[in-house]
């Protein structure tokens, strides 16, 4: 018996088991209409306060489905990645201790099938189930992407990045299952790994990051208030070096706890629109793109705090400033000129780093096969020990 | 008896031990069971039958000991003993939301038979179980007895050469149990090797040939393989007429025990050609005679004296 015709016939036992019950449709259709609901709320809301935004005079560069389409586009992913998140132990979680409870796993583990093919038919079952919620919510994803000229890329790789965190948490809830005999215990430890992964994550670095705060001299080119401070108006001549003493964060200590977060690793990992590529910053405020928002954050927070900075073009009037691909400063007048400085630090734009995702990622698959390796090591018969409350039959 | 010494035993167990925590569930327990032979596993409550059924079954490592079946070691060899194996627990689930067919079809698949094969395993089985009408049907609107017997066909599917049955007949109506005891019969011909658990001694009596009895988790010689004449066994006696039947008891000098039944007495008897002398003889004296039976069968005055030994 090849290793995938096992495989498949304990998918298609699971599949058959999970899907031919009522509860299944009704669950799935009250979340089709729950997804529709929700994604029609965002959809209007953004659109309500751009047209909003305009009647109060507010100027807006860009036309109201560029400006509100990546903001739609990216609540609904992280919405539908939040749910994936909460549905998936579901389906995953009570598979080995409900099957045991029910009397259904000892005999299938006397058969010729191996562990690896019971834990990974049943992974792949409940997996595949999940999917069956997020494609549900496709529709809504294309209204989204019609809207915001998202590119079809960017929606393959948010939604593969979901998927393999979908799978990620089936395999927690596996292993949990595996280990734990009452299904309740299992569900909760499971839900607790997928708090530890989005919530604690965030905690953790909001508490360390002030814990971790230590003074530190930066050289700083501008002009130093308590020398300087007369009446005449600041010019960029009065600019020197100094030395100041200032509080490091070290966040660049921390980052990789918020990059285990799942919301994190498929926002760092969704390609920039164009319109992102040059100016990050200006993208995330004018958009409110939240894929791009943590993107943003999660990479300035990598980044470690520098040594030598400018303030001397604080002096000047300009509209705004941007760092571009080389580190130079630029700085734009309200017309959308560029002025007339040299900055004498050069500043790598927010961004342009390694990405964050595929540390997050490689974690977070690490995880996973850690509880998978676990599922199988506990459905290995013949049985050597027995962990206690667990009977084999 | 049927066993040949050059025949490799469907099962063979040597001083298989498992404790759980400080429980010996399985305290040294030796025995082989023969191809072509039914082998019933007695035992009382907690004496260890499950748990050994749950290492031959390959469920379950034994702390130290070995055995195997069909020839396969049962830990160095796992899967392929498994293989050869169809085992029956004493309790177990199905699939709710799956056909009879369905459930029979993906034990085929996970034993390693095709499509086809299972398929027409599984109907053949049905066929042969009287399920065939509940093919279609979800397995939850089965009866007890329905399932039990799905149960057993779902130990069949892959056509093992062992069978590990526990308790196969509870829940079975007397016609399945009839039905039950005629297929052991026909499986154990056709050269397969049977191991059946029951706490229902009487059914067991009609199906074994060879029986081992546990206690405590250990095997014990319950005299189980000594002739039967040798054996003083219960017979009831009961005629018309009681007094004379007990005025012939003292003359003849046969010791007897009074019956619930006011017309009956219990007397031993070593075995049935000294139960037919007395039949002559009370006959001959004009006892109106109308039962002679044994009290018990082998098999449950075999259990009594085992525990008697236990208390």
């Amino acid at each position: 018996m090849s290793f995938f015709s096992g495989l498949s016939t304990v998918v298609g036992l699971e599949l058959r088991q999970r899907v031919r019950s009522k509860r299944w449709f009704i669950a799935l259709t009250a979340w089709f209409v729950f997804i529709g609901f929700i994604s029609g709320l965002i959809i209007w809301t953004a659109r309500f306060s751009y047209t909003q935004l305009q009647t109060e005079g507010y100027s807006t560069v860009l036309d109201i489905n560029a400006q509100t389409g990546p903001m739609v586009f990216g609540t609904i992913t992280l919405f539908v990645l939040g749910m994936g998140l909460l549905i998936a132990p579901t389906f995953s979680a009570t598979s080995i201790n409900g099957d045991r409870a029910q009397g259904t796993l000892a005999t299938l583990q006397a058969t010729r099938l191996s562990a690896a093919q019971i834990a990974s038919g049943k992974l792949v079952a409940a997996w595949l189930t999940s999917l069956t919620f997020l494609v549900a919510a496709l529709p809504f994803i294309i209204v989204a992407v019609v809207l915001g000229n998202i590119s079809a890329w960017q929606v393959i790789v948010c939604f593969a990045v979901v998927f393999v965190e979908v799978a990620v948490v089936c395999a927690i809830g596996l292993g949990w299952s595996a280990l734990i005999s009452r299904t309740a215990g299992s569900v909760v430890m499971t839900y607790m790994c997928v708090v530890g992964l989005t919530i604690i994550s965030l905690i953790l670095v909001a508490c360390l990051v002030p814990l971790n705060m230590e003074q530190g001299k930066v050289r700083v080119y501008g002009i130093d208030t308590w020398e300087y401070y007369d009446d005449t108006e600041p010019k960029v001549t009065d600019c020197t070096w100094y030395e100041s003493e200032e509080t490091f964060y070290h966040a660049d200590r921390f980052w990789w706890l918020t990059a285990v977060n799942p919301f994190v690793i498929v926002s760092d990992s969704a390609p920039l629109p164009d319109a992102a590529r040059d100016n990050l910053t200006g993208y995330v405020s004018s958009t409110g793109d939240p894929l791009a928002t943590i993107h943003l954050a999660v990479r300035a927070m990598a980044e470690p705090m520098a040594t030598e900075r400018d303030d001397c073009y604080w002096v000047l009037q300009y509209y705004e400033s941007y760092h571009d691909a080389e580190g130079n400063l630029v700085l734009l007048d309200q017309n959308g000129r560029r002025m007339d400085y040299e900055s004498p630090v050069k500043v790598m734009p927010v961004g342009a780093g390694p990405p964050v995702w595929p540390w997050g990622m490689a974690s977070n698959v690490l995880l996973g096969a850690a509880f998978f390796a676990v599922a199988c090591r506990r459905l290995k018969v013949p049985y050597r020990t027995l962990p206690k409350g667990i009977r084999v039959a | 008896m049927i066993a040949a010494d050059n025949c490799v035993p469907g099962i063979a167990a040597d001083q298989l031990r498992r404790s759980f925590g400080s429980v010996r569930a399985v305290d040294g327990a030796t025995f082989t069971a023969p191809t072509g032979a039914v082998t019933a596993l007695i035992g009382p409550n907690g004496s260890g039958k499950t748990t050994l059924l749950l290492i031959l079954a390959g469920l379950l490592a034994a702390d130290s000991g070995n055995a195997s079946v069909a020839g396969h070691d049962l830990v160095s060899d796992s899967a392929a003993a498994r293989a050869q194996v169809g085992w029956m627990p004493d309790t177990f689930g199905t699939w709710d939301a799956l056909t009879c067919m369905e459930i029979l079809i993906t034990f085929g698949r996970a034993y390693g038979l095709d499509k086809q094969q299972s398929a027409a395993r599984a109907a053949q089985l049905l066929q042969r179980l009287y399920l065939a009408d509940f093919a279609n049907q979800p397995a939850r609107v089965l009866s007890r007895g329905q399932k039990q017997r799905l149960g057993l066909a779902r130990a069949l599917v892959h056509d093992p050469q062992v069978l590990l049955l526990d308790e196969p007949a509870s829940g079975l109506d007397p016609r399945s149990r009839v039905e039950l005891r005629d297929l052991l019969r026909a499986l154990a011909a056709s050269g397969k090797t049977i191991l059946v658990s029951s706490h229902v001694l009487s059914e067991l009596e009609e199906v074994y040939d060879h029986a081992v009895f546990l206690s405590r988790g250990r095997n014990v010689d319950a005299g189980s393989n000594t002739p039967r004449s040798t054996v003083l066994r219960g017979w009831r006696l009961g005629a018309l007429d009681p007094v004379a039947l007990r005025e012939f008891l003292v003359r003849s000098d046969i010791p007897y025990e009074l019956s619930a039944s006011p017309d009956e007495v219990q007397v031993m008897l070593t075995g049935a050609a000294s139960a037919a002398e007395l039949v002559r003889a009370a006959v001959q004296a004009g006892v109106p005679l109308h039962t002679v039976t044994p009290t018990t069968g082998r098999l449950e005055e075999a259990y009594l004296a085992l525990d008697e030994e236990r208390a």
